[in-house]
């Protein structure tokens, strides 16, 4: 269990700026864990607007993940 | 057989469904690379009221997805220009052409006058203004928008009741600091993208007047234009959504939502160049781009500030006391005077409206 990671997906401006569309990351037993080691190992993402989704909800308050939940972070997007 | 003809014998739709759309009216906000296509597609559905809201006027480089627009309506403006064509093809729809940008003020007016409002525009500070009146009148909110090859559309539909319910703030509180997300001018963008999105903007707005279909109210819908998929994320309630929001219309009309909206600090370079003449040494025109952007702004003989590095740089600006800035567009010099202004209180500084890229701009031939 403990080698288990959790996948990522990136969408707009954070796919760029993390040069890829998904992470692979340690694996976080909530959904609060996993922005600190979002933060932690992409220091970029600290000036960034974005909102964490799991399991195609926004996440409002921080719950548990597991191997299998759906996550991505979304950025808002500005251009018309 | 009347133009309608096609879509009254789906079943389903009928008659009935033509005549709510003919009885509707939906105001757009900017008639860009999303304004365009919905449009198109609201007025041949039949819409019966249409109103363009677009301060602004066609460029070259709006050619490639503004698609109601032409090279020979080059520096016509955009609301008017997009109702004159659409008029010519649909004799059967009524326009209201707005061609000044939305304000506190005129946006309260204005919405209520609509059944729908759709919000096409290319900028956050319009974005939270239309969210929040929209919000206040509990009008539907069609709203949407690109980054290079993906796009976001979600439509908010007030519940009869008089409850809360969740808006573009449970999403993103607060506006992202001005410079922080490009919009197409900066990261570019194919004409299809926005194309897509709008015609989804005006789907979810033809469900839901003509009470065909299914609506797909109060999700975000993510299109990602490589990989050609869909996916949708439930919006909740956030709490910090109902802190950011005006309590009241009293409120709103008072809340400072950018520059793009109420424009007082911009000026144009007409303006800019002339009170430099009056006190030369004591003014100074700053470019903002970084190192590499082109075209290069030498023969304007300015100060080279870049955004970057202005936090160790802007001593540079010590000896004057105006200052007018410009970038490529004109978003970035404004998140940069407002850096400024905390610095230097006491000098007077704008952010030139439209940047190199506006057609007064003496470079723009360059580019």
């Amino acid at each position: 269990m403990e080698n288990q990671h959790i996948k990522v997906r990136l969408f707009g401006l954070l796919a760029e700026l993390l040069q890829s569309e998904s992470l692979e990351l340690p694996m976080a037993q909530d959904t609060g864990e996993l922005l600190l080691i979002l933060e932690s190992k992409f220091p970029v993402l600290q000036n960034q607007t974005f909102v964490l989704t799991a399991d195609r909800r926004i996440v409002q308050t921080v719950m548990k993940i597991n191997h299998a939940t759906e996550l991505a972070l979304l950025p808002p997007f500005s251009g018309g | 057989m009347d133009r309608f003809s096609r879509q009254t014998i789906l079943p389903g739709f009928g008659n009935s469904g033509q005549d709510k759309l003919r009885n509707a009216s939906v105001l757009v906000i900017g008639a860009g690379g999303l304004g365009c296509p919905a449009l198109s597609y609201l007025c041949a559905a039949g819409v019966g009221t249409i109103g363009i809201v677009d301060g602004d006027v066609v460029e070259t480089s709006n050619l490639n997805r503004q698609i109601l627009f032409g090279v020979k309506d080059l520096g016509k403006n955009k609301a008017a220009c997009a109702g004159e064509t659409l008029q010519s093809q649909y004799p059967d729809v009524r326009f209201n052409i707005y061609t000044c940008m939305l304000t506190n003020v005129s946006s309260l007016q204005t919405f209520q006058e609509y059944d729908v409002i759709l919000d096409g525009s290319d900028n956050f500070p319009t974005r939270y203004l239309v969210n929040d009146a929209c919000y206040l009148l509990r009008k539907p909110l069609s709203t949407g928008a690109v980054f290079q090859n993906e796009g976001q559309f979600i439509f908010f539909c007030p519940p009869e009741t008089d409850e809360y319910y969740v808006n573009y703030r449970d999403v993103f509180p607060l506006q992202p600091p001005a410079g922080e997300v490009p919009d197409c001018n900066q990261a570019g963008v194919l004409g299809v993208l926005p194309g897509l999105i709008g015609i989804f903007m005006a789907s979810e707005t033809i469900k839901y007047l003509s009470g065909f279909g299914r609506l797909n109210a109060q999700k975000m819908h993510v299109y990602h234009w490589n990989s050609q998929s869909l996916v949708d994320f439930e919006i909740l309630p956030n709490p910090k959504a109902r802190m950011h929001l005006p309590e009241d219309c009293d409120v709103y009309i008072n809340q400072d939502y950018g520059q793009c909206c109420v424009a007082v600090s911009e000026i144009s370079w007409k303006e800019a160049i002339q009170l430099r003449s009056i006190d030369p040494a004591k003014t100074a025109l700053v470019d903002v781009r970084e190192v590499h952007e082109l075209p290069d702004s030498i023969l304007l003989n300015c100060v080279k500030l870049p955004l970057s590095q202005l936090d160790e740089k802007y001593q540079i600006l010590n000896s004057f006391q105006h200052i007018y800035l410009f970038c490529q567009t004109g978003q970035r010099s404004q998140y940069a005077m407002k850096q400024l202004m905390l610095r230097y209180p006491e000098k007077t500084i704008y952010s030139i409206q439209g940047g190199i890229l506006h057609p007064e701009s003496s470079l723009k031939s360059v580019n």
